[in-house]
């Protein structure tokens, strides 16, 4: 539970840009809603409700816009965390993170769920403080352990890896 | 649903007992939390063959993970759940003073009391205010939705404003897909979107992959903390001798929790701390609070796991959730076609008498899974905590993937982990958001479902009696705020 009365009216540029942006590309985009043509009376039709939404998040986006630049002079830096007051070591760290997870998900396609987690998770373990060879034979252990109670109890279809597949076509047609 | 007996099945009972001790072990570990330990868990339940053994799991891990953020807050001070944060004063307190043992004992029997008062109420207040609610229509169901998300976003520890900013993206971000009248909206052509949001990838996002990457980018510091030196060995006597000492202390905190509960948005961290301020204010030792006193850990956990059966009061009967986890368990109901609303002891009577019982036998399980997290504690925290993280966003994807067997599901999860860790960042409460990703399209709805009816007219809206009564409740809410907030303040400082 967090208290503060001074982090609750810190204006955020970084959430009012975001805010405007969403709303924005909402509103841009619900100009291309299709009204199907069987609107009733009093029907305010598919685009009010989510334009209503979209005016309101651009109204709260602007504001603290607004208040961010009207209070920069007062303002003072620090408090708990924020992501202005990330210092290199973290970004980096979270700059890596988001990306190998893109990457991650991404290579389940080509290499299926056992190939990509081995390239994922064993320099991640490592680089958060465990060893070389204890990351290398979690991740073993996690990939097991997931094949068995997934694909094995539960009957999910993991993703198998398109290159694997195209291999063993490959390997069968020779 | 025979009844009893099929609970004790091996089928049932074993994903059930496996369940507990997962959530025993996300609850117990610092930097996871009980909603976490749902969400996780939500996509392995649906699996399995019997949807009662399913019900059970989600049902056991919602309850167990709460208990279990007690664990950390007492031996480190650092809550293992949101809902555990008041246990960092008096049990954290006494595990300096070598009472932990005594104090974790005290913990996981009120919380059975706890959550066996919750589900009492649940039992008894959900059918009868099922029966009031066939009275409601279009109008009131509107007015129930705003209410519930108002009232969410007016509790946000972190202010109204950005409560209600929450509430406007889960609003935007639901009215993707299909609507009701077959319109389609934001769907950037692709046929994954027709469907909406995913419910489930996103609530992994949003409490799973955000708080590996605030763990990644705080370097660990998010769940540092100081452990305290080994307990002294006290009986369960002596425990269950405390707490008849401090019995309408336990009573009134869970009666408390109960009704906190069942208000949206404000769930089981807000319960704990309005109990623990109610106990303070009341006993004969309120200055000693904070010092390690029993009371000071009774009314807290007596109130948390009674807010569990609370917030699925409105939950089951208006499909309006009081908190994220319970959110969450009700994003897993309709997975499981039971659809909540007035006429559900109608349409799934035995689901939901499954439900009730399930969750009146799960506190008599929690003794032994709560002992077990007790005992499994100091192993627990030897684990290497950044390859739990790493573990927790494999289970991520897979638990994602797993729903629909569908990688677009795992970019919905990371996507929602990404803009989670962003909003939090900005002290952009979750919790409402996920509420208005859930009660968006139940709001549009039923608010063009009422004009249609009256051409246009808004008026039934805010002349029929229900609606009224929900509008004043409305501005009990934002006004009586301050109010609250000073009460809670003066609960944990003074």
């Amino acid at each position: 539970m967090t208290d503060g009365a001074q982090e609750r009216d810190e204006p955020s540029l970084s959430l009012g840009v975001a805010l405007v942006l969403l709303s924005g590309g909402a509103l841009v985009l619900s100009r291309g809603i299709e009204e199907l043509g069987l609107a009733r009376k009093g029907d305010p039709g598919s685009k009010a409700f989510p334009i209503g939404l979209a005016l309101a998040l651009l109204a709260a986006g602007g504001w603290l816009v607004f208040r961010w630049f009207a209070e920069r002079k007062k303002r003072e830096s620090g408090g708990a965390f924020s992501w202005d007051a990330l210092k290199d070591g973290p970004a980096a760290n979270l700059s890596a993170m988001v990306l190998s997870l893109a990457a991650y998900a991404w290579l389940l396609g080509p290499l299926g769920f056992a190939s990509a987690t081995l390239v994922f998770c064993p320099p991640w373990m490592k680089r958060l403080g465990s060893r070389w060879w204890v990351s290398v034979a979690m991740t073993v252990g996690l990939v097991v352990a997931v094949e068995v109670l997934f694909a094995g109890a539960f009957q999910v279809r993991l993703p198998e890896g398109t290159t694997f597949l195209a291999i063993d076509r490959f390997m069968v047609n020779m | 649903m025979e009844g009893f007996s099929e609970l004790f099945s091996v089928g049932v009972l074993v994903p059930w007992v496996l369940g507990m001790i997962f959530g025993v072990f996300v609850g117990a570990t610092p930097g996871l939390t009980a909603t976490m330990a749902v969400a996780l868990i939500v996509p392995v339940s649906y699996r399995l063959d019997d949807p009662v053994a399913g019900l059970a799991m989600i049902i056991g891990v919602s309850f167990t993970a709460i208990f279990a953020g007690d664990i950390p807050a007492t031996h480190l001070r650092i809550p293992g759940t949101p809902a555990s944060a008041a246990a960092t004063l008096d049990g954290h307190a006494m595990a300096k003073q070598g009472r932990a043992d005594h104090a974790l004992r005290l913990d996981l029997f009120c919380s059975v009391i706890g959550g066996l008062i919750g589900v009492l109420a649940l039992m008894l207040v959900a059918p009868q205010l099922a029966k009031f609610a066939l009275k409601f229509s279009n109008f009131e169901y509107f007015w129930l939705g705003v209410c519930g998300l108002s009232i969410s976003a007016a509790v946000s520890q972190t202010g109204a404003l950005r409560g209600l900013i929450a509430v406007g993206i889960g609003m935007l971000l639901s009215t993707i897909g299909v609507d009701d009248q077959g319109a389609v909206r934001f769907t950037f052509g692709s046929m994954d979107l027709y469907d909406g949001v995913q419910l489930i990838p996103a609530m992994i996002g949003l409490f799973g992959i955000s708080e590996v990457l605030r763990f990644v980018a705080t370097g660990g510091k998010s769940v540092e903390a100081t452990e305290v030196g080994r307990s002294k060995p006290e009986s369960a006597r002596h425990a269950w001798a405390a707490i008849w000492k401090h019995k309408w202390t336990a009573v009134k905190s869970a009666i408390l929790g109960t009704v906190i509960g069942a208000l949206p948005g404000a769930g089981a961290d807000i319960a704990a701390w309005g109990a623990y301020g109610m106990a303070q204010k009341t006993s004969r030792n309120g200055k000693r609070f904070g010092k390690g006193l029993e009371e000071g850990v009774i009314a807290p956990t007596s109130a948390n796991n009674a807010a569990v059966g609370g917030a699925w009061i409105p939950a089951l009967v208006f499909g309006v959730p009081g908190d994220a986890v319970t959110a969450i368990v009700l994003g897993a109901f309709l997975v499981y076609d039971i659809v909540p609303g007035p006429q559900i002891f109608e349409r799934s009577g035995d689901q939901v008498r499954a439900i009730f019982q399930i969750a009146l036998v799960t506190q008599f399980l929690l003794v032994i899974a709560g002992w077990l997290g007790i005992k499994a504690f100091s192993w627990i925290l030897r684990l290497p905590r950044g390859a739990v993280m790493v573990a927790v966003t494999v289970f991520s994807v897979v638990g994602s993937y797993a729903m629909r067997d569908n990688v677009f599901d795992v970019w919905t999860m990371l996507a929602f982990g990404v803009a989670g860790f962003f909003l939090e960042g900005r002290k952009i409460p979750l919790a409402p958001l996920i509420l208005g990703l859930i009660l968006g399209p139940m709001i549009e709805e039923n608010l063009r479902a009422g004009l249609i009816k009256e051409g246009g007219s808004l008026t039934p809206f805010f002349t029929r009696p229900i609606c009224l009564a929900l509008i004043l409740t409305l501005a009990a809410a934002f006004v009586g705020r301050p109010l609250a907030a000073r009460w809670l303040r003066y609960g944990k400082t003074a």
